[in-house]
């Protein structure tokens, strides 16, 4: 793995000697550069040919969208945007991911060294993650072209972390209205769940739900599981119930995409459809072994599709992926393993 | 003291609801290690099993006419047992 070459963007000094600090004392990263506007950035990317940027959204002059937008036209670089958990700031980081921003970190409440600490593994991984999985592909949003759906009973389960908002907002619109019960595990800041939910609801034919305790799964629906609180886990078949646990996090994870995953392959076993989409860490892999193992189809998002390939990738050394497919073809796929096949006449 | 038989069978149909989703979350809690899961899904499989053995009891024995709802159960382990007691009858 190569060291990833840093630029901190931020117009506040000590925003940057915060960000600078937590990210040189991580393993695997070289801050080369800090930048206080768009200006001293543009210069030192071509000076320092940085491996990847993080941003700050708000910037006096040219803003960070602004500046994001002239990234990805002029000299394509993975982008990692730092934003403020308001309604607004999450709204940008919403705009930031459409234009290409690999992921939306937020910025802590209060600058204090604490704080930059408690976030400082997470921002590692993000920024050695983005620096790897380079320069994300910004495709326009398809939508559900399909007007009835024949549905043969099985339930489709993903997980995603970083990558997870954009790949939701892309395949999720293809589904049709009577599209098969779909759970959508994401790992994200509570703040952004709001606005995804949004954003979805209003591209979507299928309706979205976000995940309740002992909620009936019915065709139709996708429910997302962000709750960092409670785990998601699928009981009861026929008709699956999701149930929302209050247990400890597994192998760090809460909600665990493995304990999902698992009990699907207890409850649905064949009937069932797991994927790992992009996203950081292990989780998932054990559970979607499982699910394989007990006859459920399995699919993970390929290295070119996913801002950050670690968590299918290590699906797929755990021998728990079926097919490796692009983002764009998981969901064809999906609903094609999910579809009653018609008699022959 | 007696105790009306419609509300003798809607305690035990109670009784067995509760011990499905004890069922249910004893297997959920086995799952939350990952390696049982993939070693034993098939047992697991059967507590689940167990578990719709008790809907089904207890559907039936809330259902209005006993009789038709056990000839109409979904499940083929009491679909058989019937047809063995109307056998024997």
């Amino acid at each position: 793995m190569t060291t990833a070459r840093v630029l901190i963007v931020d117009d506040s000094l000590t925003m940057r000697a915060l960000f600078s600090g937590v990210l040189e004392r991580a393993r695997g990263i070289e801050v080369v550069g800090m930048a206080a506007n768009a200006d001293e950035a543009r210069e030192m990317m071509i000076r320092l040919r940085p491996s990847v940027i993080t941003l700050d959204v708000e910037m006096p002059g040219m803003s960070g969208l602004e500046f994001l937008e002239e990234i990805m036209r002029e000299r394509p670089t993975p982008v990692v945007m730092l934003s403020t958990l308001t309604q607004k700031g999450a709204e940008t980081s919403f705009r930031a991911l459409e234009l290409g921003a690999i992921d939306c970190f937020p910025k802590p409440k209060s600058a204090t060294p604490d704080e930059f600490n408690a976030l400082a593994p997470k921002l590692a991984a993000l920024v050695i993650a983005a620096s790897n999985g380079g320069v994300k592909q910004v495709k326009p949003i398809r939508h559900a072209t399909e007007a009835s759906y024949d549905w043969n009973g099985k339930v489709v389960a993903m997980s995603a972390s970083v990558g997870g908002v954009d790949a939701a907002l892309n395949m999720l619109p293809t589904f049709p209205k009577n599209c098969p019960p779909t759970v959508l595990l994401l790992q994200i800041e509570p703040g952004f769940v709001d606005p995804l939910v949004k954003r979805l609801k209003a591209s979507c034919a299928a309706q979205v739900a976000l995940a309740e305790d002992d909620q009936p799964l019915v065709q139709g629906t996708i429910y997302l599981v962000t709750d960092p609180s409670s785990h998601a886990a699928m009981s009861r078949w026929p008709n699956p119930t999701l149930r929302l646990l209050k247990s400890d996090p597994i192998n760090g994870a809460r909600p665990s995409a493995s304990l999902l995953f698992a009990t699907m392959a207890k409850t649905a076993g064949a009937n069932a459809v797991g994927v790992v989409l992009t996203g950081m860490g292990t989780d998932g892999a054990a559970g979607l072994k499982a699910l394989r193992a007990a006859g459920g189809f399995t699919m993970a998002q390929d290295s070119a599709s996913s801002a950050v390939h670690e968590a299918p990738a290590a699906a797929c050394a755990a021998g728990g992926v079926e097919r490796e497919l692009p983002l764009s073809e998981i969901g064809v796929v999906a609903l094609e393993t999910c579809r009653r096949i018609a008699d022959a006449a | 003291m007696l105790i009306d038989h419609k509300a003798l069978l809607a305690m035990l149909a109670s009784e067995l609801d509760d011990a499905r989703a004890e069922l249910e979350m004893l297997g959920v809690a086995l799952c939350q290690d990952v390696a049982i899961t993939t070693a034993h899904v098939a047992k697991l499989q059967a507590l689940d099993h167990v578990g719709q053995r008790c809907a089904s009891v207890a559907d039936i024995l809330r259902a209005p006419d006993i009789q038709a709802a056990s000839a109409a159960a979904p499940l083929e382990s009491i679909a058989s047992r019937l047809e063995g007691l109307t056998r024997q009858a």
